[in-house]
């Protein structure tokens, strides 16, 4: 039976041990990015002069020091989900090590350490510690937990097991000097990929992809290329990387100025010179419901969850996720690296890209070509859109209680899935489970 | 399947939410796109220039140079250049916020006489199509050296009326609309052409010819008479024509584009003066 296939491939995949390292160290982190992506919301949607929220509130307008308030929040969002690798690295290196029975606590150390020295940047005045930020933020998550799991392997070769963890003094002692040759090793190899991350940078390898696929996202326009633009961002996304339509912006994209221009001077917007890019289907569309149609998963599991801890995931991130900041829903579930989910993840956006662009064709519904607010819900950017047609707001409405039933299948089958692993943990005993 | 009822009330709010969320998201789009379409329709407003013949796309740069040391704003300077295999080259940028850049037009073909005058106005066609396409100018101010008035002329008069865009000004210096002939007795083929199709020209537009004066009847190359022969095209059809006649230092042919006096007569006609309202207009911004 197909069924009962998809949970035992599901429970197989879940056992792998990378990725039963990934959901310990995401479980560890998510409080943390939880914040942050509160943070995040009041930073640039409340707190921002072009967010979404800060303009229709007009805080700018009442709220003394706004800007202060800003800060405050920016500051916070820094110091969690900024700088979320670092701890993503330290983590893994910990779990991986206690997998394999070794020393976790000093891994875990090291494991921040070695990430640290891999995004570690020599300044020019000497007087300062200087990082590459991208990379200790959401973007280095999968640098860092690579970094980590790979410090927790060097544990498993270079030092012995561990016979007791028992903590007094000279035990600990016994313990450190055992762990001297991985941390050696450790340093050691984080400053070899740090001197070769240093030349990719140096030959902007990174930046001429990036600038390419930049490029890319701003000039092409048509039904073609933006399906292949928008999976590779949903790709990206999944593991926690930024894609083409990531960063996408109005001022810089040729084909969304040539429709506003024409907009503007003859404000019809049946007939704007590029009906598909970016902005009509993939903004529109693809993202009605979030990237990977996030928010539609979060109310699936409003209605079909059983398990308390989803739940209580999907009540912590709904609001964010209304504004698409989905970082913490992302790691809670979790969804990034997570095979299980890349399929609902890429498709539902697509069928959603597929039907949008159906009605674009057919002219049923308006392209939607004036500027959004930043951090605005997904479901609101068409209609803002198009200034306000009523139309592309049912729509949209429309569309995203279909990507919510079309979720439910699949939250059904992850929680079998997790309950079946359940099963099966308690049948072997909690004797496997590391403390 | 078992459904939560207490998720579906949830799921209930939160749509209720992005409904509630849409009310004032179209307040506050109608009135973003209001504000945009007005300052849209206000906003680029470039100084097309055309050389004479023999010049280059550097025939300006002094004359602009002047002009942008005299004044507060600085325009910016876009040079195109049209080849006779219908390429066209850019170079020099309009700056992001300036709203008044001079776009000067050149030709690999700059040479005299009526076949080529129609040439070169058949490649200012081509050039002012993508320049409208890639800027969305919605109106422009029209300035023509000695030929270059010629081809401006021609151009208004059999395409200008396909764009969308206004031809605001129009002024031309030095133009010999009726070539080197003295006297509007003999008719050039050119002349008659431009009077026969001066129906054509645009109706709102207001136009000044500038003739330089050396001795009493020519600026050294272009008699007078051939300058003013402009109005038998002009007087009547647009909404204002104006002659003028400068002498004085700088007032031979080749130097009109830097005389003084020309200069003063391009910011206080061509170019749009720096009214109170705009000015607070762009302070808001």
């Amino acid at each position: 039976m197909l069924e009962q296939k998809i949970i035992a491939w599901g429970l197989k995949v879940r056992k792998w041990s990378f990725l039963r390292i990934i959901q310990r160290t995401f479980a560890v982190l998510f409080p943390f990015i939880l914040i942050g992506s509160f943070a995040q919301v009041l930073e640039f949607s409340l707190l921002y002069r072009d967010g979404f929220l800060a303009n229709l509130t007009k805080i700018y307008d009442w709220l003394p020091h706004y800007r202060a308030f800003n800060q405050l929040f920016g500051g916070i969002y820094m110091l969690t989900a900024g700088i979320i690798s670092v701890f993503a690295a330290g983590l893994a290196a910990k779990y991986t090590a206690q997998f394999a029975k070794r020393d976790g606590q000093i891994a875990g150390v090291t494991g921040m350490i070695a990430f640290f020295a891999i995004c570690y940047q020599r300044s020019q005045n000497g007087d300062q510690l200087n990082f590459k930020l991208e990379l200790l933020g959401f973007s280095g998550l999968i640098l860092g937990l690579l970094c980590g799991y790979f410090v927790g392997l060097l544990f498993k070769w270079a030092s012995p097991e561990l016979t007791t963890d028992k903590e007094h003094n000279a035990a600990l002692f016994e313990r450190s000097f055992r762990a001297l040759l991985p941390i050696t090793f450790a340093l050691i190899g984080a400053l070899v990929i740090n001197v070769l991350l240093g030349l990719i940078y140096k030959y902007q390898v990174f930046e001429t992809i990036n600038d390419w696929l930049q490029s890319q996202a701003l000039k092409q326009s048509g039904v073609l290329p933006v399906f292949l633009l928008a999976t590779l961002t949903l790709i990206f996304s999944w593991l926690g990387l930024s894609g083409p339509y990531e960063s996408n912006t109005f001022d810089s994209d040729q084909s969304a100025l040539r429709n506003l221009n024409y907009a503007l001077t003859h404000s019809d917007l049946a007939k704007v010179p590029d009906k598909f890019n970016a902005n009509t289907l993939y903004f529109s569309f693809g993202t009605l419901s979030g990237t990977g149609a996030l928010l539609a998963l979060i109310l699936a599991l409003f209605i079909v969850s059983h398990r308390k801890n989803n739940r209580r995931l999907a009540y912590l991130t709904v609001f964010p996720g209304i504004f698409n900041a989905n970082a913490s829903f992302m790691i809670g579930l979790p969804i990034l690296f997570n095979p299980f989910y890349l399929v609902p993840f890429l498709l539902i956006p697509l069928f959603n890209m597929l039907i949008g662009a159906l009605l674009l064709a057919s002219g049923l519904i308006l392209p939607a070509v004036y500027p959004v607010l930043l951090t605005t819900p997904g479901v609101l950017y068409s209609f803002i859109g198009t200034n306000g047609a009523w139309v592309s707001l049912l729509v949209p409405l429309v569309l995203l209680i279909c990507d919510t039933c079309l979720y439910i299948p699949f939250v059904r089958f992850a929680e079998k899935i997790s309950d079946a692993m359940e099963a099966e943990q308690r049948k072997e005993g909690v004797a496997h489970e590391v403390k | 399947m078992k459904l939560n009822k207490r998720g579906l009330l949830l799921v209930g709010l939160v749509l209720l939410a992005l409904i509630g969320l849409a009310i004032p998201s179209y307040n506050w789009t109608q009135k973003n796109v209001k504000q945009m379409a007005r300052l849209h329709n206000s906003q680029l407003s470039p100084v097309i220039m055309i050389p004479g013949s023999s010049a280059s796309v550097n025939r300006f740069d002094a004359l602009i140079k002047k002009i942008n040391s005299r004044s507060q704003k600085k325009h910016s300077l876009l040079k195109v250049k049209v080849y006779n295999n219908g390429k066209i080259t850019y170079s020099g940028k309009i700056q992001p916020k300036d709203n008044e850049p001079f776009i000067v037009v050149g030709f690999e073909n700059n040479k005299d006489g009526y076949s080529n005058i129609l040439k070169q106005a058949k490649m200012f066609d081509k050039a002012f199509n993508q320049l409208a396409k890639r800027y969305e100018f919605n109106n422009f101010k029209a300035f023509g050296h000695s030929n270059g008035g010629l081809i401006y002329t021609a151009f208004l008069e059999k395409y200008m009326s396909k764009y969308d865009v206004r031809a605001k000004v129009l002024m031309t210096v030095g133009t010999p609309y009726n070539f080197s002939e003295t006297s509007v007795q003999r008719k050039t083929q050119m002349l008659a052409d431009f009077i026969k199709n001066r129906k054509n020209l645009p109706k709102d537009l207001s136009v000044y010819t500038v003739a330089g004066t050396k001795t009493y009847d020519s600026d050294g190359l272009v008699p007078e008479a051939s300058v003013a022969a402009g109005k038998y095209i002009y007087q009547g059809v647009v909404k204002h024509f104006t002659q003028i006649t400068v002498t004085g230092e700088d007032a031979q042919h080749s130097d009109l584009p830097q005389n003084d006096q020309i200069i003063e007569l391009i910011s206080r006609y061509v170019l749009d003066q720096q009214t109170q309202k705009s000015k607070k207009l762009k302070e808001s911004n």
